[in-house]
C-alpha cells in the first residue's frame, strides 16, 4: 500500500552537476585520509634520512604505495559507514526483535568464527614466527608449523565464544568489568605459571599478540555495529552497555585458546623433538634457518640456475663450511664431510642514493590479485552471511539497498586497494626502517641498500634509547592511521552525542600504543622477559578497572582490541623482528603487540579518571 | 488503517537533564500519569575559561533530552516535580521548560497523555516565564563556535543533539551517498531579555543565512527553569558565574531580578534597570514547527513523505521511547525506538505537509505516530528560492522572516 511517489522532488542531473555534487565529498574524504596518515609517513622519511642518514630504498613504489593507500582507505571508510556497518546494525536491531535466544547466540558464535577466518593479519603471524629456532623453543615451533590450522582454528573459537558472550552479556545486562576481572585474572596467573615452564613460556608471546591480532578493520566494526544495534534494542533508558566490549572479549578469549592449545601439545608431547612427535624432520635443518635481511643479499633464482647449469660461483659470493671435520694435512686445510653454504656478501663502498625507484623483485600485478584476493576473502563471505541471516533467518528487507550495496562495494574495492597500497609502501618502508633502526647501537646491513651502516652512538644504551623513542613516535602515528579506530571513534562519537570527541579518543589511544611499544621495543633490546612487562600493566589496569565507571571499561578495553590492525602490525613487527635479530640471545619478535595493546587502555582509562574528577568538580553541588 | 485523532490542550515539557538524574525524572513522569517520554542522547557544553584548560581535551557532559507531551493543567505540576526530583534549583543540574502546541494529532495507539480532571498545582517563584527557546541545526564542525557565541551572549550551556538532516540531497539518486548524518541541534532556553542578543550570536558565529550553513529560529517557552553549567571554573576561582548568580537568587527569594539588565535600544542607547525587558516579541505566525514522532522503523517513509508534500528540509534525531509499559521479546525487555523528524515551514504549507504524512500513514498503516505543531517567532536560514516576496529583510540572498 504504497502511495504513489511523484516524480517531482527527482532531480534530473547532467554530467557536470553530479560532478559539482561528488567533488567536495571526494575531496573532504581525501583530506580526512591525508590527515590521518601524514604523520606515519613522513615521520618514518624523516627518521630514515635524518636520523639514521641513509636514503630511502624504492622511494617511488612507496609513494605511489602510500597513495593507494589514501585512496583504498577513503573507499573503505566510507564503506564501512554506508554498507557494513549498517548491515551490522540492522542485523542487531532485528535479531532480539524476530529470533529466540539460541538463534541469537548461534549466529553470533558463527560470525565470529567467520570474521577470524577472513582476517587477513592471522597471516602475519607466521611471518613474525618465521625468525624461531626449533631447537631453542620446539613447542612455539611446532604451534606455529605443525600445527598452524589448530592454531587459526583455536584462534577462531576463541573469538567465536567470545563474541557470543558479548552478545549475552547485551541481553542480560551484565557488567564487562565482572567479566573482564576474572577472564584477565587467570590469563595473568596462566602467564606467570607459563613464565616458569621451559616450553610454554615461549608460547606466551604468541598467545597474547593472537589476542591482538584476531580484531582486524572488517571484524571490529562488523562486531561495534552489531553490538550496537542489540544495544539498542534491549535495556531500558538507562542501559550503559551501549553496544561495545565485544572486541575486548574478542581480544581476550583466543589467547586463553592459544594458551589451552599449548598445553594440550605439551601434555601429548607431540611437539618438534618430544616424545611423541609424530612429524618426520628431514636433517637439512642442521642449517639453521637464516633470516633473510634482504633481497640485496639472497640469491635469487636466476642466479641459482647460472650457477647450477655453469658451476661457477656467483659474483660476490662468500663459501662457508659449517660441521664436518678440518684437520691439517701436508700442508693443506682438509674439510671433510662438510656442508657449504654460499651467501652473498655485500659490497663494501656505501652508495649515498637508492638507485631503484621501485624494487626490480615485486611483480605489480601479483600484488594487485592477491590484494584484490584478500579484500573479497575477507569481506564477501561474511556479507553473503549476513545476507542471508537478514533475508531467511529474520525475514527483513534492507531499506536503503542500493546504499548498503554501493556501500560493500565500495568495502570491497578499498580493502583491495589499502592492502595493495600498504605491500607497495608502507611495509616496504616498515621494513627498512625496521631493520635500519638497531643501527642506532649495533652494525647491520641496511634494508634494500648495499654496505653497512652504524652503530651511530660509542654506548649502546644511548642507541638503544633511539630505538625506543622512535617505536614510540612509530606506534602513535601508525594508531591514528588505524581505519578500525577510526570507525571505533566515529561511532564512540556518535554514541556518546558528541560527548567524549574522536580525536580526544584516537590520541588518548595513539599515546598508549606508542608508549607500549616503547615499552616493547625496550624488552627486545634487552632480551627481559614478557611476563615481566605483561603482567605489571594488566594489574594496574585491573586496579583502573575496578574503579573506572562502566562506559569507560567498555571502550577503553574495546579501543585495547581496535589498535593493532593492518598499519601497525606489519610496522611494528618488522621493527620487533629488526631489533631482536641484533640482540644476542632473542628467540622471536612476539610480545610487541601485546604490550601495544596494554598501552591504550590504561591511558584511555586514565582520560577517564581525569574527565570524572573534571565533572565532579563541575557537577551540581548539594 | 490508521485512525487519527486530534486533541487540544497538550504542552510539550522538555527536560534537559544530566545523565544521573533523567532516569529518576522518568520514574516521576510515569508517577503523574504519563505513558511514555522519549529520551534523547545529547551533550552539554563545557567551555574553559583558563588558558592551560584549554590544552587539554574537552569532554562535554554526557546528557539526556527528555520530551514528553502533557495536558496543559498538568504541567506546572510536573514541573515544580521535576525541579523536586531533578534537584533543579542547584547550578548545573539541568533545565526544565514547556512549550505549548497548537495541535496535536495522534494515531489511536499512541500513547497520549490525556487531560484528567485532578487540577494541577500552581506554579512557584522557581519557575520563569519570560524564556525564549533557541534552535539551531547546522554542521558538526559549526557547533564548537555557535555554543561559545551563544554563551558569550548569555546563553546558558546549549546543549547539542546529533541528528540528521534530510531534504536536498534525497532527490539525488545513487548520489545520496554524499549526505552524511552530521548535523547537530543545538537548544539552549534563554531569558527573553538576552533573546535577541544570544540569537544574532549564534547567527554571526554560524553564518546562518548562507547557502548550506543550516537553519536557526526561536520559539516563545511558556515557563521554565534553566540551570546548566557551561564553564569550567579555574580551580582557584571560589565560585562559577551561576553559583554567584544562584546564591543572590536564594538571597532574593526569586529570580526577577535578573531582569534587571541592560537593554540595547538601537540606535538610541543602551538602558539598565528593572522590568526594562521587552514582554516577548510579537509572534508573526508565519513559520511554523511541525514534529512528528514516530517508530525509528518508519521514519524512513514519513521523510519521504514530508519532503515529497513539500516540507522545506527536515532533521531527524533518534531517541529511545521509555513507557510504562514494556514490551519483551526472546526473554528480554526490549527498547522501542523513536524518530523525532522536525521541519520548519511556513504556515501556508503546513497543511499539505500535515496532510501528506497523515495520508502516507493512513496508507501504510503506520502505528503510534504523533504530530504537534508549535508557532515559531523568528526564523533565519537560506532560502533557494524565494517565491513571492515576503515581509522581512533580505541580505545577500538571505532571507530574515524577522518580527
Amino acid at each position: 500500500m504504497q502511495r504513489p511517489i511523484a516524480n517531482s522532488q527527482r532531480f534530473e542531473l547532467g554530467p557536470r552537476e553530479t560532478l559539482a555534487i561528488l567533488w567536495p565529498y571526494v575531496r573532504d574524504q581525501f583530506m580526512e585520509q591525508l590527515k590521518g596518515i601524514w604523520f606515519i609517513v613522513v615521520y618514518l622519511f624523516l627518521f630514515q634520512i635524518l636520523v639514521l642518514g641513509l636514503p630511502i630504498a624504492y622511494a617511488g613504489m612507496i609513494a605511489a604505495g602510500t597513495l593507494v593507500v589514501i585512496l583504498g582507505l577513503m573507499f573503505f571508510m566510507e564503506g564501512l559507514r554506508l554498507g557494513l556497518m549498517p548491515l551490522g546494525e540492522v542485523i542487531g536491531v532485528m535479531l532480539p526483535r524476530k529470533s529466540r535466544i539460541p538463534v541469537i547466540l548461534a549466529f553470533a558464535f558463527i560470525l565470529g568464527i567467520g570474521a577470524t577466518l577472513a582476517e587477513p593479519a592471522i597471516a602475519v603471524l607466521k611471518a613474525a614466527g618465521a625468525g624461531v629456532k626449533p631447537a631453542e623453543a620446539p613447542l612455539l615451533y611446532s604451534l606455529l608449523n605443525d600445527y598452524a590450522r589448530q592454531l587459526v582454528a583455536a584462534v577462531g573459537v576463541g573469538v567465536g565464544i567470545a563474541v557470543t558472550l558479548g552478545v549475552l552479556r547485551f541481553l542480560r545486562g551484565w557488567s564487562l568489568k565482572y567479566l573482564i576481572l576474572p577472564l584477565v585474572g587467570t590469563l595473568l596467573g596462566f602467564t606467570l605459571w607459563a613464565n616458569g615452564h621451559p616450553q610454554m613460556r615461549h608460547v606466551l608471546g604468541l598467545a597474547w599478540d593472537c589476542g591482538a591480532v584476531t580484531t582486524g578493520p572488517v571484524t571490529v566494526p562488523l562486531v561495534l555495529a552489531l553490538g550496537i544495534g542489540v544495544c539498542r534494542m534491549v535495556g531500558g533508558s538507562e542501559n550503559r552497555n551501549a553496544g561495545f566490549g565485544i572486541v575486548t572479549l574478542a581480544s581476550l578469549f583466543p589467547i586463553l585458546a592459544v594458551l589451552l592449545l599449548g598445553l594440550y601439545h605439551l601434555n601429548a608431547e607431540d611437539y618438534y623433538g618430544a616424545a611423541a612427535d609424530p612429524f618426520v624432520r628431514a636433517q637439512s635443518a642442521s642449517v639453521e634457518p637464516r633470516r633473510v635481511e634482504s633481497e640485496v643479499l639472497a640469491f635469487g633464482d636466476a642466479e641459482f640456475q647460472t650457477y647450477l647449469s655453469s658451476g661457477e660461483l656467483p659474483p660476490r659470493s662468500k663459501l662457508i663450511l659449517r660441521q664436518g671435520e678440518p684437520r691439517l694435512v701436508e700442508g693443506r686445510i682438509v674439510h671433510s664431510d662438510p656442508v657449504i653454504v654460499l651467501e652473498k656478501v655485500a659490497l663494501d663502498d656505501q652508495i649515498l642514493f637508492a638507485g631503484d625507484l621501485w624494487d626490480p623483485q615485486s611483480s605489480l600485478h601479483q600484488q594487485v590479485m592477491d590484494a584484490l584476493w584478500s579484500a573479497l576473502r575477507a569481506i564477501v563471505p561474511l556479507c553473503l552471511f549476513l545476507l542471508f541471516t537478514l533475508r531467511v533467518v529474520l525475514q527483513e528487507k534492507l531499506i536503503h539497498g542500493q546504499e548498503v550495496f554501493i556501500g560493500l562495494g565500495f568495502a570491497v574495492v578499498g580493502m583491495s586497494l589499502f592492502g595493495l597500497g600498504i605491500t607497495l609502501g608502507l611495509t616496504p618502508l616498515g621494513t627498512q626502517l625496521g631493520s635500519n633502526v638497531p643501527a642506532t647501537f649495533t652494525t647491520v646491513f641496511p634494508w634494500g641498500l648495499p654496505g653497512t651502516e652504524g652503530p651511530l652512538f660509542d654506548h649502546a644504551f644511548y642507541g638503544k634509547l633511539v630505538a625506543v623513542i622512535f617505536g614510540f613516535f612509530l606506534g602513535y602515528g601508525a594508531t591514528l592511521a588505524e581505519p578500525a579506530l577510526n570507525a571505533l571513534g566515529n561511532t564512540v562519537d556518535s554514541i556518546t552525542a558528541g560527548a567524549f570527541r574522536k580525536t580526544l579518543l584516537m590520541h588518548s589511544v595513539a599515546l598508549g600504543v606508542g608508549l607500549g611499544i616503547a615499552a616493547g621495543v625496550y624488552k627486545i633490546a634487552y632480551d627481559l622477559p614478557l611476563a615481566y612487562l605483561v603482567v605489571p600493566p594488566y594489574l594496574l589496569l585491573l586496579g583502573l578497572t575496578w574503579i573506572s565507571s562502566e562506559e569507560f571499561v567498555n571502550f577503553s578495553w574495546d579501543s585495547a582490541g581496535v589498535t593493532t590492525g593492518p598499519i601497525t602490525v606489519p610496522l611494528v613487527l618488522a621493527m620487533g623482528l629488526g631489533i631482536g635479530g641484533n640482540v644476542p640471545g632473542v628467540v622471536d619478535g612476539f610480545g610487541v603487540l601485546a604490550l601495544a595493546s596494554v598501552g591504550p587502555v590504561i591511558t584511555v582509562l586514565t582520560v577517564g579518571r581525569i574527565v570524572a574528577r573534571n565533572e565532579r568538580r563541575t557537577a551540581p553541588q548539594e | 488503517m490508521t485512525a487519527f485523532r486530534a486533541i487540544e490542550n497538550l504542552s510539550s515539557v522538555t527536560a534537559m537533564l544530566p545523565q544521573s538524574t533523567a532516569g529518576r525524572v522518568v520514574e516521576e513522569v510515569f508517577n503523574r500519569g504519563g505513558h511514555g517520554a522519549t529520551i534523547f542522547n545529547a551533550r552539554g557544553t563545557l567551555l574553559r575559561d583558563h588558558w592551560i584548560q584549554r590544552l587539554i581535551p574537552v569532554m562535554s557532559p554526557v546528557m539526556r533530552y527528555v520530551q514528553v507531551l502533557v495536558p496543559d493543567d498538568e504541567v506546572d505540576g510536573l514541573i515544580e516535580e521535576i525541579y523536586a526530583v531533578g534537584g533543579l534549583h542547584r547550578p548545573g543540574a539541568g533545565a526544565v521548560f514547556t512549550i505549548p502546541c497548537e495541535e496535536v494529532i495522534y494515531s489511536t495507539d499512541y500513547p497520549v497523555w490525556s487531560p484528567s480532571s485532578s487540577s494541577g498545582s500552581n506554579a512557584s517563584l522557581n519557575i520563569k516565564e519570560n524564556l525564549t527557546a533557541i534552535y539551531c541545526i547546522t554542521g558538526r564542525d559549526e557547533i564548537e563556535a555557535i555554543s561559545r557565541a551563544a554563551v558569550q551572549a548569555g546563553g546558558h550551556g546549549p546543549v547539542v543533539q546529533l541528528c540528521q538532516g534530510r531534504g536536498l540531497r534525497a532527490g539525488l539518486g545513487w548520489l545520496r551517498i554524499t549526505s552524511k548524518a552530521n548535523k547537530e541541534v543545538l537548544a539552549v532556553v534563554v531569558d527573553n531579555t538576552d533573546a535577541d542578543n544570544v540569537f544574532d550570536a549564534i547567527i554571526r558565529a554560524g553564518r546562518i543565512g548562507s547557502p548550506g550553513r543550516g537553519i536557526a529560529y526561536r520559539i516563545p517557552v511558556q515557563k521554565g527553569v534553566v540551570n546548566l553549567t557551561s564553564v569550567y571554573g579555574h580551580a582557584h576561582q571560589a565560585a562559577t558565574l551561576e553559583q554567584i548568580v544562584t546564591a543572590i537568587d536564594e538571597i532574593k527569594g526569586d529570580s526577577h531580578w535578573r531582569d534587571q539588565s541592560v537593554i540595547d535600544l538601537g540606535r538610541t542607547g543602551k538602558v539598565a534597570g528593572v522590568g526594562l525587558a521587552p514582554k516577548g516579541p510579537v509572534d508573526l505566525r508565519d513559520y511554523v514547527s511541525l514534529i512528528c514522532v514516530v517508530p525509528r522503523e518508519h521514519m524512513d517513509a514519513l521523510m519521504e513523505a514530508a519532503i515529497q508534500a513539500g516540507a522545506p528540509g527536515i532533521n531527524v534525531v533518534y531517541g529511545k521511547f521509555s513507557e510504562t509499559e514494556k514490551s519483551t521479546a526472546a526473554g528480554v525487555s526490549l527498547t522501542r525506538e523513536r524518530g523525532v523528524l522536525r521541519t520548519i515551514l511556513p504556515r501556508a504549507r503546513l497543511d499539505g505537509v500535515r496532510r501528506g504524512i497523515v495520508d502516507t500513514a493512513e496508507l501504510s498503516e503506520l502505528p503510534e505516530i504523533c504530530l504537534y505543531i508549535q508557532s515559531v517567532s523568528r526564523v533565519v536560514t537560506y532560502l533557494p528560492e524565494v517565491r513571492k516576496p515576503l515581509t522581512g529583510v533580505r541580505y545577500r540572498g538571505s532571507f530574515v522572516a524577522s518580527d
